[in-house]
């Protein structure tokens, strides 16, 4: 079966991404690559996100990936995820990877997965220097690992608003804060680390991953497992 | 011999992980306020004991795995 895999966010942490994961799915077979992101490029974000034009980056990435990856199908979908579309987007069976930067999308579309059978939802985000990435496994209605909302109140109860509930003056008033490539590729490849560890069938070995360029460059992995709801 | 007590905890926070430390019969309010500087906690923070969320007066037991659960990065 063709696997359907979504990519939501295509910034700082969802370009990099996409170069590991492109490269991993055109060695594996055919498979269909969703493109998600209503957002513009922008050039001043040229250092952190690998875009070769201005336009939407769901639209303008697909369009470069295809010319590159001949077995994986990409398709774009230039929204940002709300509450209307997401049945849509977020589907039975998928494998998702949010690459998003609010804690409001993270709530809504892991608790869209929890109302799933079988869904694999990867998250990853970044602060300056340091940052995580969960991994949510439900599997014929029961879940394999926790939901981004456990142990995590604020996801749970984002300060947040996501884009997709903002107006266009709202968006455009969203204060820019520092980020570096650095951070982003660290996100990037942990999410690619856990996605690798699915496919190899090792679901007990992910947990929760950490990472800090400014202590050592470590990573660690928490494992939690005192509270996973059937 | 008798098997020797293990009177230690240890608690971990994003990337660091402290072991030994004699915080048995404290509260989790108290070694959050005891390690936040050490470790840079944030305040909200959830505690986690042996992999379940505990309230800020439960009291550390011997062995105890204590997480304080670092808040997910916003950015991307």
């Amino acid at each position: 079966m063709m696997k359907s895999i979504k990519v939501i966010g295509i910034g700082g942490i969802g370009t990099n991404l996409l170069f590991l994961l492109c490269r991993h799915l055109n060695s594996q077979g055919e498979s269909r690559l969703f493109l998600v992101d209503g957002d513009e490029f922008e050039s001043r974000n040229a250092i952190r996100q690998d875009f070769l034009k201005i336009g939407n980056k769901a639209k303008v990435k697909a369009e470069e990936l295809a010319n590159k990856f001949e077995d994986v199908s990409f398709r774009a979908i230039p929204d940002f995820v709300t509450e209307e579309n997401i049945d849509s987007i977020v589907e039975e069976g998928d494998i998702v990877f949010m690459a998003v930067d609010n804690h409001a999308t993270r709530k809504l579309i892991s608790d869209h997965c929890q109302k799933l059978s079988n869904i694999t939802l990867i998250s990853g985000g970044n602060e300056l220097t340091d940052g995580n990435v969960q991994t949510y496994i439900r599997c014929d209605g029961e879940d394999m690992t926790l939901p981004l909302t456990s142990f995590h109140p604020e996801i749970k109860n984002p300060a947040d608003k996501s884009p997709g509930e903002m107006s266009c003056e709202e968006r455009a008033k969203q204060p820019g804060s520092r980020q570096i490539l650095v951070a982003n590729a660290g996100a990037a490849w942990l999410m690619y680390v856990a996605f690798w560890l699915y496919e190899e069938g090792e679901v007990d070995r992910i947990g929760e991953f950490y990472f800090d360029i400014m202590e050592e460059t470590k990573v660690q992995n928490r494992q939690r497992k005192g509270k996973v709801h059937g | 011999m008798g098997k020797k007590k293990n009177s230690t905890v240890t608690v971990s926070y994003s990337i660091h992980q402290l072991s030994n430390l004699k915080l048995v019969g404290k509260t989790i309010e108290a070694a959050k306020e005891q390690l936040k500087t050490a470790l840079n906690i944030d305040p909200e923070v959830v505690g986690v004991v042996n992999g379940d969320e505990v309230a800020l007066d439960y009291v550390l037991q011997d062995g105890d795995m204590l997480e304080f659960v670092k808040s997910a990065g916003v950015k991307g």
